[in-house]
């Protein structure tokens, strides 16, 4: 074992680079041609594949992306019966805070979530059930639907086919609607409601529009004051027909009641006699036990003669209100 | 006979041995010869007479070799991809028999030197062009040119000594 040299080393290097092995290569220009072809055909094809594979894709993410905007049968089927809003009058202010989370039911989707609704249309209608039982579904948000102020109450989710029609009574908590409060229910229209908790709704023929309907007067009575009146009631009572009405108010107030009267307000005005004795004012007194009395009232024939809103106010034999009534006859 | 013709003709043999030494085998060498003189080809009409067509030639085939990719013209792995390759190159050693294994080693550290130790090193000890033609071949300073030669040589000492050690 020796170390080499610089000398051996320029001496053995000089010897490698002159070696000669008497070969020698010819220059052919058609060789190299022949090997530069394929390869162009090659990066031709390879580029015309990547291409199309690239384009493929691009089109599936636009699809996706913006086939909801577009309108497409592909994904506005389960969305579509989910923004049916009904055309009542029970929109207003309130109503359940959990359903105000500022979400639309056009919200936009994922395009993941898009590409799994399209490959797996009943795991995304379970998946959307399942969600809006954990409370959160943006597509359960009907923002028409979203509470009743005056009375307070959630609003209830319904089925496209139970939506109620204008004539449904708005203040009616000892009949409530029957209340799909869980879950969408993202079934067709057409299709009968078979989940439990989207119940079908027959709509109210009649005009359900029990006396105690009403919250009790919290402002007290005066001649001066001129009646509030709430929008129309649904359900209709005769023109020129007797007129019931009913009210409900604490008992404490009939101590040293001996007789209930009623007046009858139209608009602004009274209407009939003016006479607070008059025996046409003369109410009834139907029921006072558990510390409510329920008094009724019965209009003389052809007191009412015209559509309109009337409000019905009780007193007792001092002028003092009991309770006030408000209806709209039709 | 054309001009480029009559070049071809006069200087295949010596760009012939060049690549050989730069690559180290026969199929690398051939398509370096043939991509240096198509590109002689395509540009031939910016040789100027007045200077050397055997350093112009040398020229390119040097930057072809160096801004190749690191596998071009440097695919083999084996020192000699046949036998009678190998016998033909110790036909062409200018040595005595018992010095034949002594330059087999050189060729092998040879060819595991980094491109660019190699071809400064070829170019030196082939041509015998000074270092400061080298550094104008290829565009770079004559101080890294001389740098490039002193590491290419500890290489080699350093390989050439481990391989002694190893028999």
């Amino acid at each position: 074992m020796k170390k080499i040299s610089d000398e051996r080393l320029d001496k053995m290097l000089a010897d490698y680079c002159k070696a000669d092995a008497g070969q020698t290569f010819t220059f052919d220009p058609e060789k190299k041609r022949e090997k530069l072809i394929p390869f162009v055909r090659f990066r031709k094809q390879f580029i015309a594949a990547a291409s199309l594979v690239l384009v493929s894709v691009l089109s599936l993410i636009i699809y996706f992306s913006f086939g909801n905007i577009n309108n497409t049968p592909l994904t506005v089927a389960p969305f579509q019966h989910k923004i049916i809003t009904p055309s009542s009058t029970e929109g207003g202010g309130g109503g359940d805070p959990d359903q105000q989370d500022g979400t639309a039911p056009t919200e936009s989707k994922s395009v993941l979530q898009r590409i799994r609704d399209f490959f797996f249309p009943d795991a995304s209608d379970d998946t959307g059930t399942s969600s809006s039982e954990r409370g959160g579904s943006s597509a359960t948000v009907l923002p028409t639907e979203q509470g009743n102020g005056a009375a307070g109450r959630s609003p209830s989710r319904r089925n496209p086919s139970t939506v109620p029609s204008a004539t449904s009574s708005p203040g009616a908590p000892s009949n409530p609607q029957p209340e799909a409060t869980e879950s969408d229910f993202p079934t067709p229209i057409t299709e009968p409601a078979t989940e439990p908790d989207a119940p079908p709704h027959v709509l109210p023929t009649e005009p359900i529009d029990p006396p105690w309907n009403d919250p009790e007067p919290t402002d007290p009575p005066g001649e001066g004051d001129e009646p509030w009146l709430i929008p129309p009631t649904e359900g209709g009572i005769m023109v020129g027909a007797p007129v019931e009405a009913y009210a409900r108010f604490d008992s404490s107030l009939m101590v040293g009641v001996t007789g209930v009267y009623c007046k009858v307000y139209s608009d602004d005005s009274l209407i009939g006699s003016s006479d607070l004795y008059d025996r046409s004012h003369c109410a009834y007194i139907l029921d006072s036990a558990s510390g409510q009395t329920d008094v009724v009232y019965e209009t003389p024939e052809g007191l009412i003669n015209s559509v309109g809103k009337y409000v019905f106010v009780f007193y007792d034999q001092n002028g003092n209100e009991l309770a006030r009534e408000r209806k709209y006859i039709y | 006979m054309t001009d480029f013709e009559r070049y071809v003709a006069e200087y295949s043999p010596q760009l012939t041995r060049f690549c050989m030494k730069l690559c180290g085998n026969i199929h690398d060498a051939e398509d370096l010869f043939q991509d240096t003189w198509a590109r002689a080809f395509d540009r031939i009409d910016q040789y100027r007479p007045s200077y050397s067509f055997e350093s112009w030639l040398f020229t390119i085939c040097a930057n072809l070799y160096k801004n190749s990719k690191k596998l071009k013209y440097n695919s083999s792995k084996a020192v000699f991809a046949t036998q009678e390759e190998k016998e033909r190159f110790i036909r062409s050693i200018p040595a005595e028999e018992k010095e034949v294994d002594a330059y087999i080693d050189l060729h092998t550290a040879m060819q595991a030197l980094p491109k660019k130790h190699r071809l400064v090193l070829v170019l030196y000890y082939f041509r015998s062009f000074t270092q400061q033609e080298i550094a104008e071949m290829l565009g770079i300073p004559e101080g890294t040119v001389k740098s490039r030669l002193n590491t290419a040589k500890k290489l080699l000492k350093r390989r050439l000594y481990d391989e002694e050690d190893q028999r």
